[in-house]
């Protein structure tokens, strides 16, 4: 105990503080270039990759498409084609003052899908937030959808009136934009990470160096609306009406999901549910992996994304 | 690196073998596309709203209590606070007692709007309940029944908290008070428990005014006033308590801080019924560190200077966590004659009292499983005291139990009868009410193993604490008592929780041959058992 509390201090005292590091701006982000398309009067940002059929990633809440650094490479040499975006309000894409819903990011992918992949049906892949936002883009154009891949899932939690109305309460922009290094990090390790890596730690950086970077307001806006958006545009309930192929992919040891302090309880009670609602769904609960699911185990992701891909019939079913 | 590269190198292949796309190409050539028409979605209100408005936070405990924990003193009706077996009068009976109390905390804060949200109102109000019994002292409505509606209601807060900019905040006004740089109004529960001098000392309010600093989210500092006790305003025979901290953060989760406090004591003891000061009838109460005057007053110079450093608070940087502190207290006592307390009398050159004691605490936390109630904590306590504390010399720690009813609230060890439980309303006792113990010190350890049966909803901790006194008098035990504990809390609906607790105490030695009233000591082992429903409402 002396030993590793000696270890857990020097470690400690040694690693440099992010915030002393120099501040970085939303172009810095990585992987760099990135293609622009413009979808009305929106730049969305992205990253068009390899052959074969289409598979469209769809990051989380606060993220970027470079949150799926560890799932390109290995989508690729399974030969599909992947793109992968910055939702508006993130990353390099545009952040607008007004917009912002599940359905409203949904349209902006189906925007940048009729620029980049006119007519194309994709298997669309969304973490946590993206999840929710892929959900909908199956429920609203079946025909572009050929199987729907959810990894870590927003929308299958239920959230009554009271709980959304108090979450909206308090997700307020000062709450988000004035965490410090430490309140970020402590919110990384406890509830976003379960497996603390390089990638962690990088998407860290990132976060705590954005920090008064030219647009961080409009983020913190971004961030905010689609919280909001988040409760307010449910797709739970209508999840048994995505006509395409399902998996849903959870972290055993997620901290987000479900919602600690509003429900509290185990994912396994939330995949479970998910396997409530859509009984046709492939549902797997991954061992030792935590929010960050395809990040912590990217090969894992990555072979069910490749396995819908295979599975998926050629074009999308109807409804 | 060489992902990267792969995707490059696929990138750059798709851009060649890609079928161009048919979308209509803007000026700078980019691909490019009409918004699609949304789908109808709920209209949303917009989230910016002014800085500024009220908010409030309501705190709501009810407990049903069986002990056998009783009180003999029919003056105190439902106010039983301080050291077990001491002048409190309790001790333990054949059977059980029962009885039910409830406390109500509102906590108001209000920032105009036009003040762009820079200077808040803030105000707490405290409603306490016991029910057959009188809460906080009032009697008037003592006998409880149907009509045993209380007068209760305790002003806990009222004061101004403005922002001057630079990274300073002060506050004015009735506040809370604390033994650490940051205000206790905006911390976080576990930055004052398990950070600074974890309450230990001072964790109550008082009226004041105080500094608040931040700056480089690394730095804090506290510069502070209070004014402990207002005796007769004619006279200058007040308590004054002035206050500076400070802590730094030398590295992410790593932070160490400094206190140097200085207090004036000009009271004499008197003050309240039971006085206030190292030589009061407070100290006995609470156990707290004495100063045995007889007959005599004295007046006080007290201060205080020591460290503190913690890492990982709150387990946000990984499994380990550890909480440290040392302060050393040291001053000098101006004893007046019995016969002559009069403000201007001398005091007596030869008999002026010293005092020289220190208190150091070491707490490691490690989280074995999913959730931060998948801990294990151990914490050690060490108080200085002499073994013949009946004279004017003090060698214990002074803290605000010897200025308040409690005056500390050492939160950390999650004790319930050993030392003080925190879940109380008007019934608050433990046989080692403050870490002096009568002066003597003590020695003491607590571990405490916590599950999170079902995460953030269903938790059981099963803990142990152990206390044995410093410097027991001659030819006395050492030890003083030892626990057992056990709490299952279930958590149905955000921030509101039942729980049941339970505890028994296998007492020492060294109560019979400490300075306790021996007929008080009792042959059965102290326990108690409650239920208890605890809601945080915003």
């Amino acid at each position: 105990m002396r030993r590793l509390l000696f270890v857990a201090l020097t470690l400690g005292c040694v690693r440099g503080r992010l915030e002393d590091q120099p501040p970085m701006t939303f172009e810095d982000l990585a992987p760099s270039p990135v293609s622009k398309a413009r979808v009305g009067d929106l730049d969305i940002a992205y990253v068009d990759v390899g052959s074969g059929p289409l598979v469209v990633l769809i990051h989380g809440l606060g993220e970027h498409l470079g949150y799926w650094d560890e799932n390109l490479p290995g989508l690729v040499e399974g030969g599909a084609r992947v793109i992968a975006l910055d939702l508006p309000g993130f990353g390099r894409s545009s952040k607008p003052a007004d917009g912002y819903g599940i359905a409203w990011q949904a349209a902006a992918v189906r925007g940048l899908l009729d620029a980049v992949a006119p007519g194309e049906a994709a298997v669309l892949v969304g973490h946590s937030m993206g999840g929710q936002i892929a959900a909908r883009f199956a429920l609203t154009w079946p025909d572009r959808t050929r199987a729907l891949v959810l990894v870590a899932p927003a929308g299958v939690e239920r959230f009554g009136p009271g709980e959304a109305a108090w979450l909206k309460n308090v997700s307020t922009p000062q709450a988000f934009s004035e965490r410090d290094e430490g309140e970020l990090r402590a919110h990384y390790r406890r509830n976003v990470f379960h497996v603390w890596g390089p990638a962690a730690e990088r998407h860290l950086a990132e976060r705590v160096r954005l920090r008064g970077a030219p647009g961080f307001d409009a983020y913190i806006h971004a961030v905010v609306r689609m919280i909001h958006a988040m409760v307010d545009e449910p797709v739970a309930d209508e999840l048994h009406r995505v006509s395409a192929p399902v998996t849903a992919l959870f972290g055993e040891r997620d901290g987000l999901i479900p919602n600690t302090l509003v429900h509290g309880g185990a994912p396994a009670d939330v995949a479970a549910q998910a396997r409530r609602l859509m009984p046709a769904a492939r549902v797997d609960l991954l061992p030792d992996v935590g929010h960050m699911v395809q990040i912590e185990a990217p090969e894992r992701t990555n072979r069910a994304i490749l396995d819908a891909v295979r599975a998926a019939p050629a074009e999308a079913v109807s409804p | 690196m060489k992902r990267l590269l792969l995707m490059l190198l696929a990138s750059s292949a798709h851009a060649q073998t890609a079928d161009p796309p048919e979308a209509p190409r803007s000026r700078d050539d980019r691909p490019s596309a009409p918004f699609p028409p949304l789908p109808p979605s709920l209209p949303r209100e917009p989230d910016e709203t002014p800085p500024g408005g009220l908010t409030y936070v309501g705190l709501f405990l009810m407990r049903a209590t069986a002990t056998d924990v009783t009180q003999t003193a029919p003056v105190l009706k439902g106010q039983v606070t301080g050291r077990m077996f001491g002048a409190n009068g309790t001790t333990t009976g054949d059977d059980a007692v029962t009885f039910l109390e409830q406390r109500y905390l509102g906590f108001f804060d209000y920032r105009p709007t036009l003040l762009e949200g820079r200077a808040a109102l803030q105000a707490a109000f405290e409603v306490d309940f016991t029910f057959g019994d009188a809460s906080n002292t009032v009697q008037a409505n003592s006998g409880g029944a149907l009509n045993g509606d209380s007068v209760n209601l305790q002003t806990k807060r009222l004061s101004a908290e403005v922002d001057l900019g630079a990274g300073l905040t002060l506050v004015v006004g009735l506040q809370p008070l604390a033994d650490n740089p940051r205000n206790p109004a905006r911390a976080l529960p576990d930055e004052l428990v398990h950070a600074g001098t974890r309450l230990a000392f001072w964790g109550s309010d008082a009226a004041g005014v105080s500094l608040y600093g931040r700056w480089h989210r690394r730095l804090l500092g506290r510069l502070a006033y209070f004014n402990l006790y207002e005796n007769d305003v004619n006279e200058a025979d007040d308590v004054h308590l002035a206050m500076l901290d400070g802590e730094f953060g030398v590295a992410p989760g790593l932070n160490v801080g400094g206190h140097l406090w200085y207090l004036r004591d000009g009271a004499r003891g008197l003050g309240t019924a039971l006085g206030v000061g190292p030589g009061s009838k407070l100290a006995a109460l609470n156990g707290a560190a004495p100063l045995a005057l007889g007959p005599d007053r004295a007046e006080a110079h007290l201060v205080w200077a020591g460290v503190d450093a913690h890492y990982n608070l709150g387990l946000a940087e990984g499994p380990f966590a550890a909480s440290a502190f040392f302060m050393s207290n040291f001053g000098s006592f101006d004893v007046f004659e019995a016969d002559d307390r009069a403000p201007t009398a001398p005091p007596f050159d030869t008999t002026d009292g010293e005092l020289l004691g220190f208190m150091a605490d070491l707490e490691l936390a490690f989280r074995w499983g999913r959730t931060n109630g998948d801990t294990i904590e151990v914490e050690g306590l060490y108080a200085s005291g002499d073994d013949a504390p009946d004279d004017r010399t003090v060698s214990s720690p002074i803290t605000g139990n010897n200025y308040g009813l409690p005056g500390a609230v050492h939160a950390s060890h999650r004790s319930l009868l050993l030392f003080p439980d925190l879940r109380v309303v008007n019934r608050q006792v433990g046989v080692v009410y403050d870490p002096a113990n009568l002066g003597h010190g003590v020695i003491a350890g607590f571990l405490d193993a916590a599950w999170d049966v079902v995460p953030h909803r269903l938790n059981l901790k099963l803990g142990t604490a152990i206390a044995g006194a410093a410097a027991p008098p001659p030819g006395a035990a050492r030890h003083i008592g030892t626990e057992l504990n056990a709490e299952l809390m279930y958590r149905p609906y955000p921030f509101l929780w039942f729980g049941l607790h339970g505890a028994v105490v296998r007492l020492g030695e060294f109560l019979e041959g400490g300075r306790v009233d021996l007929e008080r000591i009792p042959a059965e082992r102290p326990w108690t058992t409650y239920a208890s429903l605890t809601w945080v409402h915003f």
